[in-house]
């Protein structure tokens, strides 16, 4: 009775070993080639957006409250080290969660790109939102943005996608998220001064002073 | 066994979605384009042929009382270093699959095969049968993908096909269109047998 009970226990054990062993291999073999591509892929994200940026200064981890859904931003300069605008890594929650942009803001605070990174939105509804058709529709806009149902789309409106309002408000809401911590944080710790753009950007971060602009 | 009439059967005899009815979560879930579908049929079909020969090469050691815990333990490793190898190597392949590949976990043809085939085959035949079974899925998620994305986004492909004129029918691609399809060509499929 016991036997029968202790054997196929032995080589379930056994099969779950030499699994958890074949995974933890493969993880390590994988991980750092998966961090890598992964931060490719951020910069070829952050260009996109910013195509006016030569280089970008290393991503800062934003921890401030009250903008949350931005993770981390960075500096793009051109080829003189001059600030060209700011590119911003943003985590929110669409129809579900995991909705992650890139948001791509000039130094006149005009928005210069917007990119999904991931999403788990619905195929064929809100997945369409990365597609450039609709994202394109941020590009060179600036201000409050807000989502539309009409066909008459005016300065500030997106048209939302067809079935997936909830994810173009989503998106919509997390620029201008971005709009606002460049204009209210960003903005009021480098002022226009070119020669502020070279301190450690670190500094906006623990800043207290936003909305000083309202 | 003949491998070619392992690969008809799983292919026409025994297709997985027309015939056996299995694995229609993802059939349902990711068919609203042709690519989608057809993406989601070729992932299966490479961890079905794997998971297969794995089994195949294990049945005879493992007790009949632990062999369906055994072999999700099987598949769902084989599933994630797939995803891992993906992510590492073929970051583009992975950014249009990847959504897709933990889904495969939970299809259930997977097991469906382990249990019904590869338990009691060689590993060659064991192959075939993935190889099979993941031809059939795959043509019939791509059947499903582009009826209903020619229908609710008038393209097939991503290449609009439809004039623009011609209204999109939305609920082809949201979730009550999977199952209108799927009756429909159920329906056909079932037609033309009975005919023979």
């Amino acid at each position: 009775m016991s036997k029968e009970i202790i054997k196929p226990g032995i080589v379930l054990l056994i099969i779950t070993i030499v699994a958890a062993g074949l995974l933890g291999a493969v993880n390590i073999a994988t991980k750092d080639t998966i961090a890598e591509v992964e931060k490719k892929a951020t910069e070829t994200s952050m260009k996109e957006v910013l195509p006016d940026a030569k280089s970008f200064n290393d991503e800062i981890t934003n921890d401030d409250k009250n903008y949350g859904i931005i993770k981390k931003y960075s500096e793009g300069l051109d080829d003189s080290g001059n600030t060209v605008g700011y590119t911003f890594n943003i985590s929110t929650k669409g129809f579900s969660t995991g909705l992650n942009l890139m948001v791509g803001i000039t130094k006149d605070g005009v928005i210069s790109g917007v990119d999904v990174l991931s999403h788990g939105e619905t195929p064929g509804l809100g997945a369409n939102a990365d597609q450039p058709k609709w994202i394109g529709q941020f590009t060179d806009k600036s201000g409050k943005l807000e989502v539309t149902k009409t066909d008459s789309v005016s300065e500030n409106q997106i048209q939302a996608i067809t079935g997936a309002t909830i994810t173009s408000n989503a998106v919509t809401q997390a620029v201008n998220t971005a709009s606002d911590f460049y204009e209210s944080v960003i903005k009021n710790n480098f002022s226009s001064d070119k020669t502020d753009v070279n301190l450690s950007a670190s500094s906006v971060s623990d800043s207290e002073n936003k909305g000083g602009a309202e | 066994m003949n491998p070619v009439k392992i690969l008809k059967n799983g292919i026409l005899d025994d297709n997985p979605t027309f015939v056996q009815v299995i694995g229609m979560c993802p059939t349902l879930a990711v068919t609203t384009s042709a690519i989608n579908g057809i993406g989601m049929g070729l992932s299966t079909l490479v961890v079905l042929m794997c998971s297969n020969m794995a089994i195949s090469l294990i049945r005879k050691f493992v007790p009949d009382q632990v062999r369906i815990p055994a072999y999700i333990v099987v598949i769902a490793s084989f599933v994630t270093i797939v995803q891992m190898l993906l992510q590492a190597f073929l970051p583009d392949l992975n950014a249009s699959l990847g959504l897709f590949i933990p889904l495969i976990v939970v299809n259930c043809i997977i097991l469906a095969r382990a249990e019904a085939f590869a338990s009691k085959n060689g590993i060659i035949a064991s192959m075939f049968d993935g190889i099979g079974m993941g031809l059939g899925f795959t043509i019939a998620l791509g059947i499903i993908g582009v009826v209903r994305e020619l229908l609710g986004s008038g393209s097939v492909f991503g290449q609009t096909i439809l004039p623009e004129a011609f209204p999109h029918t939305i609920i082809m691609i949201l979730a009550p269109g999977a199952f209108f399809t799927l009756a429909f060509l159920m329906m056909l499929i079932n037609k033309i047998k009975g005919n023979k």
